[in-house]
C-alpha cells in the first residue's frame, strides 16, 4: 500500500503546488490521475518519488520511502528518464545491474511487440519510439508501482491502444499503476479509480465501479467535479460572434 | 572490494577511455613542462651565480639573488597540474549536467537503489584527476627540492629554505604575470 498523508509542496513562484493530499494506494490498482495543467500531477509525483523536497509523510508498505525500497517505484514520464546516448541493450544491462527484480524477459517480449531496434541509440529514435521505450523501461524495473506521467503524450491512438492492450495483457495483480494523463476517454476503459486534483488539492476520488453504479462516465465525473459549466463556449462565441457596435 | 570498469565511472554513454585518454595527455604534458621548467631556469640559475662568484669571489652565498627561496626560482612550474584540475572541476559540472541534456536521466540517478551511483559518475574521473596531479605535484616538488637543495651552495640555510618552500609555494602554480 502506497500511502500519502497531508503531502504539501511549494515552489518559490508558486505556492501550494500540492497541498494536503492524502491517499491510499493498495496494490493491484489501475489509477487515473487527472487535473488541468498545473493541477499538481507531476509535482505530486516528483514527491513520491523523492525527486522533490515536500512537507508530509509518504509510506510504501509501512515503511518511509528511501534507498531500500525506492526500487518498488518506477517512473515514467514523457520528460523521459533514458539516457540517449545508449541503445535499448545497454539500458537491459544498466537496469539488470541496478535493479534486482529486472524484467529481461518482458523487455524482450516488448522490445520485439513494438518493433524497437536494440541496438540504436534511443536519442533517435522517434518521439513515440522514446515514448514507447520509456514506458516499457518503466514496466519492466521490476517495480510494484509504475507511476505514468503523460506517457502517452505525441503518440498517435493506434500506438496508444496498442498499448493499453499490452499493459492490460501484462500486468501482474501486485503491480499498480499511478497513471496522469489528459486523455480521459481513452483511459476510462481500463483504471478503477480515478482521482481528480484542482490547484493542487484533492477535488474527487473515486472508483469507476461507483461511478458505474451512479450510472455517470468518467468524463461526466470529471465535468461535474470540476463545476464545468457545459454553456461557457456557447456564450463566448455568442459573445465574439456579435456584429460590432456602429463607433 | 567490487572492482569498478572505467565505463562504470562516467555517465552512461559518455566515452570514458577518450576522456581518460585527454587526462593522461594533459598529465604528460604538465610534467613535461614542469621539468622543462625546472631544467630550464636551473641551468639559467646556475650559470648566472657561477659567472657573479667569478666577478665578485666574496660575495656571501646568501646574499646572492640566485640563492633566494625556492618557489620564487620556479614560479609557475607546476601552472599546467592547476590547469588540468581546474578542467577536471569543469568535467564533473559537465558530468552531472550531462544527465539533463536530451532527457532527464537524473531523475533515474536520483532514484537508483544505489545513492552513490550518481556521485560515483560525476565524480569519480575528475576526483582521480585531481589526485593525480596532486601527487605528481607531491612527488615534483620532493624531487625538484632535493635537486635544488643539492646543487645550492652549502653556505644556505636548509630551514630558511624550507620556510620559504613552506610560505611561497603558491608561486609554483599560479602563472608568472601575476608574481
Amino acid at each position: 500500500m502506497l500511502t500519502l498523508n497531508n503531502i504539501s509542496k511549494s515552489y518559490p513562484g508558486k505556492k501550494n503546488a500540492v497541498e494536503n493530499v492524502s491517499l491510499s494506494i493498495p496494490r493491484g490498482e489501475i489509477v487515473g490521475l487527472f487535473g488541468e495543467n498545473g493541477a499538481g500531477k507531476t509535482t505530486l509525483m516528483k514527491c513520491i518519488l523523492g525527486l522533490h523536497r515536500y512537507q508530509g509523510e509518504i509510506t510504501l508498505d509501512g515503511q518511509p520511502l528511501d534507498r531500500k525500497n525506492i526500487e518498488k517505484l518506477s517512473f515514467a514520464t514523457s520528460e523521459h528518464t533514458f539516457f540517449p546516448a545508449l541503445t535499448p541493450k545497454d539500458h537491459r544491462e544498466f537496469y539488470a545491474d541496478h535493479f534486482k527484480s529486472f524484467r529481461g524477459k518482458r523487455f524482450d517480449a516488448l522490445m520485439e511487440f513494438f518493433e524497437l531496434p536494440m541496438g540504436k541509440k534511443v536519442g533517435s529514435f522517434s518521439t513515440g519510439q522514446k515514448n514507447q521505450f520509456e514506458v516499457i523501461l518503466a514496466l519492466c524495473q521490476g517495480a510494484d508501482y509504475i507511476l505514468m506521467d503523460e506517457p502517452f503524450a505525441g503518440n498517435d491512438v493506434f500506438n496508444r491502444e496498442d498499448f493499453y492492450k499490452v499493459l492490460l495483457g501484462i500486468l501482474e495483480p501486485e503491480e499498480t499503476i499511478l497513471l496522469s494523463t489528459h486523455l480521459l476517454e481513452e483511459v476510462s476503459a481500463f483504471i478503477g479509480r480515478a482521482i481528480l486534483l484542482h490547484k493542487g488539492k484533492v477535488v474527487a476520488d473515486k472508483s469507476m465501479l461507483d461511478l458505474e453504479e451512479e450510472g455517470k462516465d468518467l468524463m461526466s465525473f470529471v465535468k461535474e467535479a470540476y463545476r464545468y459549466k457545459a454553456d461557457r463556449v456557447l456564450q463566448a462565441l455568442d459573445k465574439l460572434t456579435e456584429p460590432e457596435p456602429p463607433l | 572490494m567490487k572492482k569498478w570498469k572505467l565505463h562504470q565511472l562516467v555517465p552512461p554513454g559518455v566515452d570514458g577511455e577518450k576522456h581518460a585518454d585527454r587526462i593522461y595527455t594533459g598529465l604528460l604534458l604538465s610534467l613535461i613542462l614542469s621539468l622543462m621548467g625546472f631544467a630550464f631556469r636551473m641551468y639559467i640559475g646556475w650559470q648566472q651565480y657561477h659567472s657573479y662568484v667569478q666577478v665578485f669571489p666574496d660575495t656571501r652565498m646568501d646574499d646572492f639573488y640566485a640563492m633566494t627561496i625556492f618557489p620564487l626560482l620556479y614560479v609557475s612550474i607546476f601552472f599546467g597540474f592547476v590547469l588540468i584540475s581546474f578542467a577536471a572541476v569543469i568535467l564533473a559540472i559537465s558530468y552531472y549536467r550531462s544527465f539533463s541534456q536530451g532527457s532527464e536521466a537524473l531523475y533515474l540517478m536520483h532514484r537508483l537503489p544505489d545513492r552513490w551511483e550518481l556521485a560515483r559518475r560525476c565524480l569519480a574521473l575528475p576526483l582521480i584527476t585531481i589526485g593525480l596531479c596532486a601527487l605528481c605535484v607531491l612527488l615534483l616538488t620532493l624531487v625538484f627540492f632535493g635537486i635544488y637543495l643539492l646543487i645550492t651552495p652549502n653556505e644556505v640555510s636548509v630551514l630558511e629554505q624550507l620556510q620559504g618552500l613552506a610560505s611561497h609555494m603558491y608561486l609554483l602554480f599560479i602563472p608568472a604575470i601575476f608574481t
